[in-house]
């Protein structure tokens, strides 16, 4: 109750305040804020310098080097991931990574968190950030993580009981089950991209299963390191051949042959119930070309007119036109090469909108394949921002470090930013449509729906699309 | 588009410059060395009409980030007109004088840059980051919607970003399972008066009785540039900087002084025990709640220092029972989370399935009452000194980050560098301060917030405790179905 009358007498004040207020501020203003500034060309941007080299074991280290604050970040790619899991030991990738914090042959769990509390910095598996001066400390934790580890079965236990746990908590979750959902559709599913890790398959494994799979694939050849921050070459160099120098060969290389994804067909909605849901949780999408294609600038800029960015088409339709969503994006899922990508967008919609949302959805799917031409101020905004965009890129140690690694996880040339620039320059509209009317295909999309089948599937059913109602894992239920 | 306070408060955790935390890291605690935290270089002064400007210059990439924090939040609303801030937040992306609707974002991304807004109980921030050669640009639209916004405010676009609001409402809080339980605990520990009992995305009814003029009348209180205060950190010039700032914000009149509400400090005087029911939940979760102090106690650092002893990692007190020995959960986390007048200390269970969350919630009780009979070791106390540390560093990469510190350090502190004495201030924490607190304000006077699936009542901890059942009637309908067809 006072502060109910407190802000009424603030705001009769205040209102008196600015009556005089704005007054002065009439009479004092001559500035012409109409007149936008001028503002000096960019310095040209030149990417980071990345410095290959190779460990006495073959293990590629990329180096960059950037004094901007006391700091290195250290990433490692592996190429241990579900692909390389037997299709009945689903999540034993994950499992095998987590567990390498689990102790090693020289350190219990309990010694390695010291020694990280004695740091200052978490080391996992995959790399750490840290001060300067922690750096040989942090490699050589680091080495200890992925070459020794023992595995203990007490440990086992525990995290494939809190791996159980999570896998239930994460069917909560609406982004999940939309999520799984449209993999196992749109590729089938017993495709490698369609399997998740379930009770059943985390329960089966054992610590024979992590040896091997330890074995198997932590080994050099399937290794690459990311250096980046206040460190040279040479001496980031010195610090990884005394530790993952002594890595030994054996073990197997990982592959990348995938099956072939489903083929496509005519668009249809799979509809998961979920009751009581006040949104519905809208992905629509389809396989798309190796991240190697020829297409990939056009995609990427087409994509950026389309739905990557808050000022693309399909948020300016969903949420600021319709206000049917809070937001709504489109992307590309690239993955290493030679693996097929998925072009998906996604939107959490409210749930009597949904139907109405699909339509603009698909409209907008038509429009960028040609019967709304991307304008020239979209194809500007679109490279634009594609290229002016670069020196945010590449702002920080930790951001450097992951662009470095993408393109090592991705099998992409390590040059591949110093052409960027001008190959996104070069597009044109007429570009951007051929991809998308090569491939974008409002025809054969897959469209999955998670929301509260009562609100929603009437509205569906009237859409003249097919609509298969579906069960969590994507197969077809009655009704 | 907007974060509204606990996300942001998360982010702001994840960046680790909230951290707190000391200068000093015990390599093996065999010697002790100081890590050298920089110091950001700053020019700090303030316009005629009471803006302040906080400029901190670094030529190490071809980059600049802006924010501009108004000193105003949920905190400042009215039982009734909740949720208003944040609205309001929605709104200055909507256009101003000469910014067309939609315009901001899309000027923005075709300059390179990423922008957002966020809104908290005490503040709301805009911030940009920009090629620097765009500094200019990102001055002069944070000038023009400070100087002109209410040109374009009106009935249609509050009406779409109602509707907006409406739906981050329900992305973030409706379509999560028990997203409902910052709510319902900040309404349990702050009496109804206090402006830190309702949530910052506010109430979706008052959001649909708020009117033009409500809307109109909040930006003339608060959004002057005498509660304004800009950072800008990056690949500046001062002086060209400076001419920037006087050519685009100078002319923007001084606003009226603004009346700060006065939060008292709140205890509770006994336990509240809630429960929380959800159809879509598949397992239970444990939140326990105590009320603390803002961002101006001293006994803020040692609160930190206790979260970490209980949950930092696999040592630390609680995670260690609860997580490793007894395995009960699959994870814990303990934290305090402050405010500019109050805060609040929580522990945050995710059970294991089966795991009793009465055996948890004694689990709890019991560590806390060894941590306040003391005594806690020096060398737990220091593990946490050392992140604190180091992550204060690594947490200076984004001129973002920098330009956030600044401004944070200056509206709620005084001081834009406070990120350093806090740092020092963490570090003289002792164990024996660490145990004062836990006794202090761990005590009787809680928020016991049981979370279980629709129906499993049974599941609620020490269930035959009184309990007040504080399921939304949105979440008891999603009971219904269940009850039918079991």
């Amino acid at each position: 109750m006072t502060t109910l009358t407190r802000a009424r007498r603030t705001l009769v004040a205040a209102a008196a305040l600015v009556g005089a207020a704005m007054a002065a501020g009439a009479h004092a203003q001559t500035l012409d804020r109409s007149r936008r500034p001028t503002v000096p060309a960019a310095a040209p941007f030149r990417m980071p310098a990345v410095e290959m080299r190779r460990l006495s074991n073959g293990i590629p280290v990329a180096v960059v080097q950037n004094h901007q604050l006391p700091i290195v970040a250290v990433r490692a790619v592996i190429d241990a991931g579900a692909l390389q899991e037997p299709p009945e030991k689903a999540g034993l990738a994950p499992l095998t990574i987590a567990m390498l914090t689990e102790g090693t042959t020289t350190r219990t769990a309990d010694q390695l968190a010291e020694a990280f509390a004695d740091l200052g910095n978490p080391v996992t598996a995959a790399g750490f950030t840290t001060i300067t001066r922690n750096f040989d400390r942090s490699v050589e934790l680091m080495g200890d993580l992925l070459m020794h580890p023992s595995f203990p079965e007490a440990a086992l236990a525990r995290n494939k009981a809190n791996t159980a746990a999570q896998l239930r908590r994460l069917r909560e979750q609406p982004s999940f089950l939309a999520d799984h959902v449209f993999n196992a559709v749109l590729f089938g599913p017993a495709h490698p991209y369609a399997r998740v890790a379930t009770e059943q398959t985390v329960g089966g494994i054992t610590r024979a299963d992590l040896v091997a799979f330890h074995s198997d694939w932590l080994r050099p050849q399937n290794v690459k390191l990311v250096v980046v921050g206040d460190v040279t070459p040479d001496a980031a160099v010195r610090g990884l051949e005394r530790v993952f120098g002594a890595w030994p060969a054996g073990g197997k290389t990982a592959s990348f042959d995938v099956p072939a994804a489903r083929p496509a067909a005519p668009t249809t909605i799979y509809l998961l119930d979920r009751p009581n849901s006040p949104q519905s949780t809208v992905l629509v999408g389809q396989v798309g070309p190796s991240r190697d294609t020829p297409d990939y600038y056009a995609l990427e800029t087409m994509n950026t007119v389309f739905g990557g960015l808050s000022g693309s088409r399909l948020n300016s339709n969903l949420r600021e036109r319709h206000a049917f969503t809070y937001g709504a994006n489109a992307g590309l899922q690239w993955r290493r090469v030679p693996q097929v990508s998925t072009l998906r967008g996604q939107s959490d919609i409210v749930a009597a909108k949904t139907d109405s949302a699909i339509v603009e959805w698909l409209g907008e799917l038509r429009g960028i394949r040609g019967e709304r031409a991307v304008t020239p101020a979209e194809l500007a905004f679109a490279k634009d921002n594609r290229t002016a965009s670069l020196p945010l890129r590449f702002e920080t140690v930790t951001q450097v470090a992951q662009e470095v690694a993408n393109l090592l996880q991705s099998a992409v040339p390590i040059d591949f930013w110093d052409s960027y620039a001008q190959r996104i320059g070069g597009l044109s509209g007429p570009d951007l449509a051929a991809v998308a009317t090569k491939y974008l295909d409002p025809q054969q999309s897959v469209i999955v729906v998670v929301g509260d089948r009562r609100v929603i599937e009437p509205g569906l059913r009237a859409l003249n699309l097919p609509v298969q109602v579906v069960d969590e894992n994507g197969a077809p239920v009655a009704g | 588009m907007t974060r509204t306070a606990r996300s942001a408060r998360r982010a702001l955790l994840a960046a680790c410059l909230l951290y707190g935390g000391a200068a000093q890291a015990q390599p093996g605690g065999r010697s002790s060395s100081t890590v050298d935290i920089p110091t950001l270089p700053l020019v700090r002064y303030t316009l005629p009409n009471g803006m302040t400007a906080l400029l901190s210059e670094d030529h190490s990439a071809p980059v600049v980030a802006l924010t501009v924090w108004y000193h105003v939040g949920s905190k400042n609303e009215k039982p009734g007109r909740t949720g208003f801030a944040h609205l309001f937040e929605h709104m200055m992306f909507e256009g101003s004088e000469n910014v067309a609707t939609g315009e901001h974002r899309r000027l923005i991304q075709s300059l390179g840059g990423t922008f957002n807004g966020s809104t908290t109980e005490d503040r709301t921030n805009y911030y940009e980051t920009l090629p620097s050669n765009q500094l200019e640009m990102g001055i002069w639209l944070e000038a023009d919607r400070m100087a002109t916004l209410l040109t374009r405010v009106n009935q249609e676009r509050l009406d779409a970003e109602r509707e907006i609001v409406k739906n981050e409402r329900r992305l973030r809080v409706d379509n999560q399972p028990f997203g409902v339980a910052s709510e319902v605990t900040s309404a349990a520990m702050f009496p109804a008066s206090n402006p830190y009992s309702w949530p910052v995305i506010g109430s979706m009814t008052d959001l649909s009785a708020a009117s033009l003029d409500d809307v109109k009348d909040f930006f003339r209180t608060y959004y002057s540039p005498n509660n304004a205060t800009i950072a800008i950190s990056g690949d500046i010039d001062i002086a060209r900087t400076k001419a920037m700032l006087d050519r685009w914000f100078g002319p923007i009149p001084r606003g009226p002084a603004i009346e700060r509400p006065r939060v008292p400090a709140t205890t509770l005087a006994a336990e509240k025990r809630l429960v929380l029911e959800d159809s879509r939940a598949r397992l239970p979760q444990l939140q326990i709640s105590w009320p603390t102090v803002g961002v101006h106690s001293p006994d803020r650092f040692a609160l930190d220092a206790l979260s970490s002893v209980l949950t930092l990692d696999r040592t630390s007190r609680l995670r260690k029972v609860l997580v490793y020995d007894r395995q009960l959960a699959t994870n814990v986390f303990a934290f305090d989370n402050v405010n500019e007048d109050a805060g609040y200390f929580q522990v945050f269970v995710t059970p294991r399935p089966n795991a009793s969350l009465t055996e948890i919630e004694n689990v709890i009780d019991s560590v806390i009452a060894a941590v306040k009979a003391g005594p806690l070791t020096p060398a737990e106390v220091q593990r946490v000194k050392n992140y604190a540390a180091v992550s204060t560093v690594t947490g200076l990469q984004f001129r973002i980050a920098r330009a956030e510190q600044l401004a944070s350090g200056l509206v709620f502190d005084g001081d834009p560098l406070s990120y350093r004495t806090d740092l020092t201030r963490a570090q003289a924490v002792t164990p024996a301060e660490v145990q004062r607190v836990a006794r202090q304000y761990l005590g009787a006077g809680r928020v016991v917030l049981s979370m279980v699936p629709a129906g499993k009542l049974d599941q609620v901890s020490r269930p035959n405790l009184p309990y007040t059942n504080v399921t939304p009637p949105a979440a008891a309908a999603a009971a219904t179905p269940a009850r039918g067809t079991n």
